[in-house]
């Protein structure tokens, strides 16, 4: 029988040892198998339209009337709050996605293959910043820029990539923790590490010159494209790491709006659920705390594999981005979650801490034991729906989501 | 039976108190803006005091 520290560490090698690349743009359905119509998956652990936050419901209520399963917003919260349609998580889908996370079947889908286990994940394109479906926008410039992705940018990105080639992104990421990026609130680096190399592809495939400006022009005008790119890499990495028994790493960190969820490698595929916090950050001009959602989305993903808020010291203009303090104190929120990880990646180091690896594989048993909670990099939405973003901050993971973990898993060691 | 040493004593006395601080930051900072030399080291019980949790960890060690 191994010992918890030997599962452990064959958690965080499974982690280490994945090899993900980005190999297509496809439609949800049929990508996703059992995505059925009136379906629709958001992030965070499990939940109801009538425990859904303000921008959750938002973003269902555009979706629904996107998708022409509603006539109108008031008709869409009409027929949710009658059960006229199936939500679940994304993590259930083997798919995540940004804040309210929606994922339905004509939502054209990156795919993340991690060849070294040939498993897949899935997450949908990024809009850009501001008043988007992800922080709650349903209105018709919203509906308008997601009907020009799913017909437009995603085929033309599918098609780059087949004929392109599949695009390493252990590498990239590498490369972008070395140019001032976390992956999470900061993704400058990676998206134009991305788009030079889908750029020959891109313009080659091009159903002529107009189509490949406006994809150009999209991506580049948008600092964040990455950041899904990066979450289904997440989702790709820390899967095959999801049933190891006696394991106590973290699998899956994940957040609706109401609820935190974590997934802990020994307890499988169960959730462990406690209220979701409020971020503490800075925020657009005209925005206050007053007007703030509290934490939301499966981002956190790139943080269970060591970016965003555990990276923090790879990208100090952050920071200030956030309102997290000093430049200067970037290396603290790296150096303590050091405290409560497994290991390091020696395929992903910060040069500014002498080329030290990203803390990986967060241990639910340092995590009780120091009460440092995960330190999370964040979007911050309006909690009405139909406004958009707000801000950007720092948020931590409910240490109760650990606590609960921590007995469930002793009861699984046959501990109590 | 060995006697304290009371010339060390007095030198601790006398001499500016050098102080490692563990636990409450407060007293640390206090400390500091008195001018006094003061390391702090952060420090918490084992899952914050809570007695149901720090046994669950000793017995989940290695």
């Amino acid at each position: 029988l191994k010992s918890i520290d030997e599962a452990n560490q064959d958690a965080l090698k499974r982690i280490l040892d994945g090899d993900p690349y980005l190999v297509d743009v496809v439609p949800a359905a049929p990508a996703i198998r059992d995505l059925a119509d009136r379906m629709i998956l958001h992030a965070g652990p499990p939940i109801g339209w009538e425990r859904m936050c303000g921008p959750l419901r938002g973003a269902v209520q555009g979706i629904a009337v996107l998708e022409g399963w509603a006539a109108d917003l008031d008709d869409a919260a009409a027929k949710a709050a009658a059960g006229d349609y199936t939500f679940a998580p994304n993590h259930h889908f083997g798919a995540v996605g940004p804040m309210t996370g929606m994922t339905t079947r004509s939502q054209p889908l990156l795919v993340v293959e991690n060849k070294t286990f040939g498993n897949r994940a899935y997450c949908a394109l990024n809009e850009g910043l501001g008043k988007v479906m992800r922080f709650g926008g349903n209105d018709a410039e919203v509906l308008d820029r997601l009907r020009w992705i799913a017909r437009v940018l995603g085929p033309a990105l599918g098609r780059a990539l087949r004929a392109g080639g599949a695009i390493a992104l252990k590498p990239l990421i590498a490369r972008g923790l070395t140019m001032g990026d976390e992956m999470h609130q900061r993704n400058v680096a990676c998206s134009s590490l991305l788009l030079r190399q889908l750029a020959p592809a891109l313009a080659r495939t091009a159903q002529g010159g107009d189509e490949l400006a406006a994809c150009l022009d999209f991506i580049g005008r948008n600092d964040q494209f990455f950041l899904n790119v990066a979450m289904a890499m997440g989702k790709a990495l820390t899967d095959p790491t999801r049933d190891i028994a006696g394991s106590t790493v973290v699998t899956a960190m994940c957040r609706n709006g109401t609820d935190f969820g974590i997934r802990v490698a020994g307890t499988g595929d169960r959730w462990f659920t406690a209220p979701v916090e409020m971020p503490v950050g800075l925020y657009f001009p005209g925005f206050s705390a007053k007007d703030a959602n509290p934490d939301m989305g499966d981002s956190a993903i790139v943080e269970t594999v060591g970016l965003g808020g555990f990276a923090m010291a790879a990208a100090p203009a952050v920071v200030g981005y956030m309102g997290a303090g000093r430049a200067s104190q970037a290396a603290a929120f790296t150096r303590e979650m050091s405290e409560i990880v497994v290991g390091h990646n020696p395929a992903w180091t910060i040069p500014a801490m002498d080329f030290a690896g990203v803390p990986t594989g967060i241990d639910i048993r340092l995590v009780v034991e120091t009460g440092l909670a995960p330190t999370i990099n964040t979007g911050i939405a309006h909690r009405e729906p139909g406004v958009g973003q707000v801000g950007a901050g720092v948020v931590r993971a409910p240490l109760k989501c650990f606590e609960q973990a921590l007995v469930a898993f002793a009861e699984t060691m046959d501990i109590a | 039976m060995e006697q304290p040493d009371q010339s060390r004593s007095r030198d601790l006395l006398a001499a500016t108190p050098r102080v490692v601080n563990v636990g409450l930051e407060m007293f640390a900072a206090d400390l500091a803006a008195r001018g006094t030399p003061v390391v702090h080291v952060e420090w918490n019980p084992p899952a914050g005091g809570d007695s149901r949790l720090a046994g669950l960890l000793d017995k989940l060690r290695g």
